[in-house]
């Protein structure tokens, strides 16, 4: 797990072991970042990128022909884009789609955010993406994202059913999330997303 | 083919004369046009570093030296000539070419004659054009504005730029784009040739473990040099020429006469 919140680190506050934090805006940060996944790519990584490295980020990715090394490396890549609700993410998404090459694109819709300021020319703008696929993240409820942001909470556990002692309508709820985002993939889940 | 010399000079050290040199022989390589290179920073040679196999170092004041560069232009198993000037010494240089004539017989079409002149951010850099405008006349002339440090070039007001080519309207104007500092110094401290470096070659031509995202860095900074490269009639022209030499039929060996 990569996380580009640095110094702070938000996801290394939720994965202590498996994150490292990364300073994106100097090179050694990014040669820490790219080189060491092409140095590994038999493993899996999770980039956790800050809304105000994205335009660095990817100018990176393209200058240094990153989507044509990974896969020649034998790795996928899958970008994940979380759309906001104004016409400034549509076409950020739409610019973004357009710079990648051999990279699926995977658009992500947050209900708990709510629909498009603009809905109609929103939901139409949105075709000119042109994403591989998109998923969309149901809305918790008030009280229950507030227990899924404690860094003491992981989905995993609760998978697991390690942990215990939860109300069952907090339970039900994070079931029906889970179930909701989990019908969204298609066969083959996460293999899916690479197996092109 | 007629010969090519290209000179690249700058009358102030620093300024990125001898990256300029070495992005040249480099672009010339990728595009399969040989070339010899000669290194006026004698007696340490900044150039024959990166390119010791096609780099000589001499001094321009050697009259030998200069027999070296001029008698064997048309003999030359290859015909383009990059001359690498010695840091302050342009003026200078040009000064010796003009007196022993290798001005005027490019202006009478024996060899094409180019200078690149790499200028600093600075208006001091800018006055070495009008000290050196007298020599240029005929030959073609390149502005090199060297970005390669990140150098905010020419933020005065446009007038005052456009009144140092006012009397150079053939002059023609190249930018060397930034390079990332620590991929600049990697490529550096390899001794390698920026195309050895992205290909992960080390000097010698052996593999080599350069990060990828070095190797990245230079290769989108000789793409967009390459851009710059080709605008030159003078780059356009040898490119022309290589081709037509290429694609010329070789003459067929001629037959035992008839006894």
């Amino acid at each position: 797990m990569i996380d580009t919140d640095f110094p702070h680190g938000t996801i290394k506050g939720y994965f202590p072991k498996e994150s490292d934090i990364i300073d994106l805006s100097s090179t050694d940060g990014q040669m820490r970042l790219f080189d060491s996944i092409l140095d590994h790519p038999e493993r899996d990584y999770v980039i956790d990128l800050e809304a105000h490295h994205l335009e660095r980020f990817f100018s990176i990715f393209e200058d240094i022909g990153y989507d044509k090394a990974a896969t020649e490396a034998g790795m996928g890549v899958a970008v994940f884009f979380f759309l906001d609700r104004t016409l400034a993410s549509i076409q950020a998404a739409v610019t973004l789609r357009g710079r990648l090459t051999s990279s699926q694109f995977v658009l992500v819709r947050n209900d708990a955010i709510g629909a498009f300021r603009a809905p109609v020319y929103g939901e139409y703008e949105l075709v000119k993406i042109g994403m591989d696929r998109q998923i969309r993240l149901p809305a918790l409820s008030a009280d229950a994202l507030d227990f899924v942001e404690d860094p003491s909470f992981n989905f995993t556990d609760f998978i697991m059913q390690r942990r215990q002692g939860l109300p069952e309508w907090l339970s039900d709820e994070l079931w029906r999330f889970l179930e909701t985002i989990y019908q969204q993939q298609p066969i083959g889940t996460a293999e899916s997303l690479f197996s092109a | 083919m007629k010969p090519t010399v290209i000179m690249v000079g700058a009358d102030k050290g620093g300024v990125g004369k001898t990256t300029t040199s070495r992005a040249l022989l480099d672009y010339l390589a990728r595009k399969n046009m040989p070339a010899r290179a000669f290194d006026t920073e004698n007696p340490r040679g900044t150039l024959k570093r990166f390119y010791p196999d096609i780099t000589e170092i001499i001094d321009l004041n050697s009259v030998a030296d200069q027999m070296k560069i001029l008698d064997t232009l048309d003999s030359a198993a290859v015909k383009v000539t990059i001359v690498d000037l010695k840091a302050g010494n342009l003026s200078s240089s040009l000064d010796t070419f003009d007196r022993i004539g290798v001005l005027e017989a490019a202006r009478h079409g024996q060899f094409d004659l180019g200078l690149i002149h790499v200028v600093g951010p600075s208006v001091a850099s800018l006055d070495e054009i009008n000290e050196i405008s007298d020599y240029i006349k005929g030959i073609n002339y390149v502005i090199a504005r060297n970005f390669i440090n990140e150098t905010n070039f020419f933020e005065w007001d446009e007038k005052t730029f456009k009144k140092y080519f006012a009397d150079l309207p053939d002059a023609t104007e190249i930018d060397i784009p930034k390079l990332n500092e620590m991929a600049y110094e990697q490529v550096d401290l390899a001794g390698a040739t920026f195309s050895g470096f992205v290909e992960n070659k080390d000097a010698r031509g052996s593999d080599a473990n350069f990060s990828f995202v070095l190797r990245g860095y230079v290769r989108k900074w000789i793409s967009d040099l390459d851009g710059e490269f080709s605008h030159l009639s003078l780059l356009q022209n040898l490119g022309r020429a290589s081709r037509e030499t290429a694609a010329k039929p070789k003459a067929e060996p001629q037959r035992a006469a008839k006894k």
